[in-house]
């Protein structure tokens, strides 16, 4: 159908019915309040724990990368997926696991069909995946992850094991004071996910369990220095 | 949607006639309810964000001519395309063309209730591309040739021990009824579908007219991957599933998971915003919308147009004591439960008159929609039109004519009272019929019927007045 006709059909029926015009909303949205620091990361940390993410709070990018290559040594082999180092809050983060031989999985998609799937086997090895986010929100424990270049969607998706890197000044206190502040971040990629906990169903008898199809771990390393 | 030849009727005594499916319904939609109604308990603004959510609706649906052709321009501006879909005709035939040209073989879904409304997959079946359902629920249910029972829920009606057989016999794995494990089994199913997928299908929860962005909500995380592995990713929104911007989408967001699900959040809120960029990484390199009409602008012109508000959170049937008690089957629609007792007719005819009659009016669903529609004034209005175009049974427009004739009429009244009076205390013991003759006795099974008075008012005031 042609965009006008379906579009003129929509403007009768709106005119038909005589659906009131509602201009102005006398009711706003509330931006939730911004209490200080240590409140919204204790509300944040709180809210993660609840959907079943695994949360670190530490104090400096030294002990976050401890704490990530702690979870790197319990892996199957030592292959992983990552953002580029631009987007982590941990320095020269893929250099310093290059020089302990993990080996970094490059996430770049390929047009080509067979050139793709083969690209999609290689991945599906990593056992881990790391990104930064662009925020995470106190009220609901969710952290936002774009896909800006060098930010890969599928190091939060494919693998079984996600960790994410957050400093405690990107924690916002609901996604309503988010938008407020930075809703172009939102548009600015082709993709922008709110992600609150690990990947679940209960599709089976209202039984909750955790890693259907994304990853069925969430680690949250929060950097507060 | 394909639809069965059984009556309503006959579909009901279907439901009632398997106890263990019916258990678990109930007990399903009972704990949906509950967890529910936690949620919102703790949800401080829950009731202003309501009205406001129902503002964001009203108005959006006052202009949506324009809110479409603005969500339209900002897609095609980001290299998006955009179909428009008179039909579920020109929808499947768009997305055919479209897989032939790619030369697509298999496709990824992810749930939508809207490709069962226009039975997508037995079009692209036909056209011999395999389309593979991946949300949990809907894969059981495409697995056992099933049909879903509950819009958020596929598999509500069936036990841990029907899953396990259907994996069982379907995908050669020893049987099981842990959930866990049969998670796994579906999970090592799947990946190869996403990875080898040549174009993932997906529904849409809501479109930003401000900024072309559409988005998908899932808990799973097939809604991720089927919009990010294959190349081409096609989205199908029903025209009414406009929100204007992304302040009002966290609006909608916030009360749909905790309505769905009882969670505060969904654990993917997926946005949407154009196909995949120059120097992005991964993603589609097609994103192709098509927007439906389908009978929504009949139901936009009606004065039943606050349907069209719905989000389908599926709260009005976990809500419904009728929902709970026949299931999502006996309605025989892809929309069941008071949102489906209101659009079934509407959109798919006739054979659906009888829905809105399946309801005590007991106003449950309206004080559970997050958008505060209010579905027992519709289903009243649906039940009005028709008697008025004569499809109600013939047994109810007899009564009903029966009723308007000897309200009208003093000395019918009168007779007719005296005739009710006689009979039901015959059958009455201590003032409560328990038991009815003949087909009566289906309402005294369940619960007992109240005599009339033995003196009406009209006695009682005359012998005073004596
Ligand atoms: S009618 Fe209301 S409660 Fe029912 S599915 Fe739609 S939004 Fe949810």
């Amino acid at each position: 159908m042609q965009r006008n006709q379906f579009v003129k059909t929509v403007r009768r029926s709106i005119n038909l019915n005589d659906l009131p015009t509602i201009n102005s909303l006398p009711i706003k949205n509330k931006l939730g309040n911004i209490t200080n620091r240590a409140t919204l990361i204790k509300q944040f940390v709180h809210e993660a724990n609840a959907v079943k993410c695994h949360t670190h709070l530490v104090n400096d990018h030294e002990i976050a990368m401890d704490t990530i290559l702690n979870l790197l040594s319990d892996q199957p082999n030592k292959k992983y997926m990552s953002w580029d180092d631009k987007w982590l809050p941990i320095p020269n983060f893929n250099t310093i696991l290059k020089n302990l031989k993990y080996e970094h999985c490059n996430n770049y998609i390929p047009q080509d069909r067979e050139k793709r799937q083969s690209t999609y086997k290689h991945l599906e090895q990593a056992c881990i995946g790391i990104t930064g986010c662009s925020a995470g929100l106190a009220d609901t424990g969710s952290i936002i992850l774009e896909s800006q270049a060098g930010q890969g969607r599928l190091c939060s998706l494919l693998v079984p094991i996600h960790v994410a890197l957050i400093t405690s000044n990107q924690i916002y206190p609901t996604m309503g004071s988010y938008l407020s502040d930075k809703s172009d971040n939102v548009t600015r990629s082709s993709n922008c996910n709110i992600i609150t906990g690990p990947s679940r169903t209960s599709d089976i008898t209202q039984t909750l369990t955790l890693g259907i199809h994304g990853p069925g771990t969430l680690h949250i390393v929060i950097i507060d220095n | 949607m394909t639809v069965t030849k059984l009556t309503f009727y006959d579909r009901i005594d279907n439901a009632l006639s398997h106890p263990e499916k019916q258990l678990a319904i109930s007990a399903g939609a009972k704990a949906k309810y509950i967890n529910r109604a936690n949620a919102m308990a703790e949800f401080q603004d829950m009731e202003m964000t309501r009205q406001l959510a129902r503002q964001v609706r009203a108005n959006t649906l006052s202009k949506l001519d324009l809110y479409l052709e603005q969500f339209a321009d900002n897609v095609e501006t980001l290299g998006g395309k955009i179909f428009w879909a008179k039909d579920a005709d020109e929808c499947n035939n768009y997305i055919h063309q479209l897989a032939v040209r790619h030369n697509v073989k298999l496709i990824a879904k992810s749930k939508s209730m809207l490709t069962e409304e226009i039975d997508l997959n037995d079009s692209l079946g036909h056209a011999n591309i395999e389309v593979v359902e991946t949300d949990l629920g809907e894969f059981i249910v495409q697995l056992s040739n099933d049909r879903p029972s509950h819009i958020i829920a596929p598999v509500l009606h069936m036990t841990r021990e029907d899953v396990g057989t259907i994996f069982n016999e379907n995908l050669n794995v020893p049987f099981t009824t842990d959930p866990s494990e049969l998670n796994t089994i579906a999970r090592e199913h799947m990946r190869h579908i996403f990875l080898n997928a040549d174009m993932g299908i997906s529904g849409v929860n809501f479109g930003v007219a401000e900024s072309g962005s559409i988005c998908l909500v899932t808990n799973e995380g097939n809604g991720r991957l089927i919009s990010t592995t294959p190349r081409i990713h096609v989205a199908i929104m029903g025209m009414e599933r406009i929100v204007p911007t992304l302040t009002d989408l966290n609006t909608m967001l916030q009360l749909l998971a905790r309505s769905a699900t009882g969670q505060k959040l969904t654990v993917y809120n997926n946005i949407i915003t154009g196909p995949k960029r120059t120097n992005e990484l991964d993603g589609p390199d097609e994103l192709h919308i098509i927007i439906i009409d389908n009978g929504r602008s009949n139901i936009l012109a009606s004065s039943l147009s606050e349907i069209l508000y719905c989000i389908r959170c599926g709260a009005c049937l976990n809500a419904c004591p009728v929902f709970q008690s026949i299931g999502g089957h006996a309605y025989g629609s892809v929309y069941p439960g008071p949102v489906g007792s209101i659009l079934s007719p509407l959109l798919f005819g006739n054979h659906f008159d009888p829905l809105p009659h399946a309801s005590s009016l007991c106003g449950a669903c309206k004080e559970v929609c997050p958008v505060d529609i209010d579905l027992p004034s519709l289903l009243i209005k649906l039940r009005t039109q028709n008697i008025q175009k004569g499809s109600a049974p013939l047994w109810m427009q007899i009564s009903q004519w029966i009723y308007a004739v000897t309200i009208c009429n003093p000395i019918l009244f009168q007779i007719f009272l005296q005739l009710a009076q006689t009979i039901t205390n015959r059958f009455s013991q201590k003032g409560w019929i328990t038991k009815l003759p003949g087909p009566l006795k289906n309402w005294t099974n369940q619960r007992d019927f109240p005599a009339l008075a033995q003196k009406s008012f009209r006695q009682m005031w005359s012998s005073n007045k004596e």
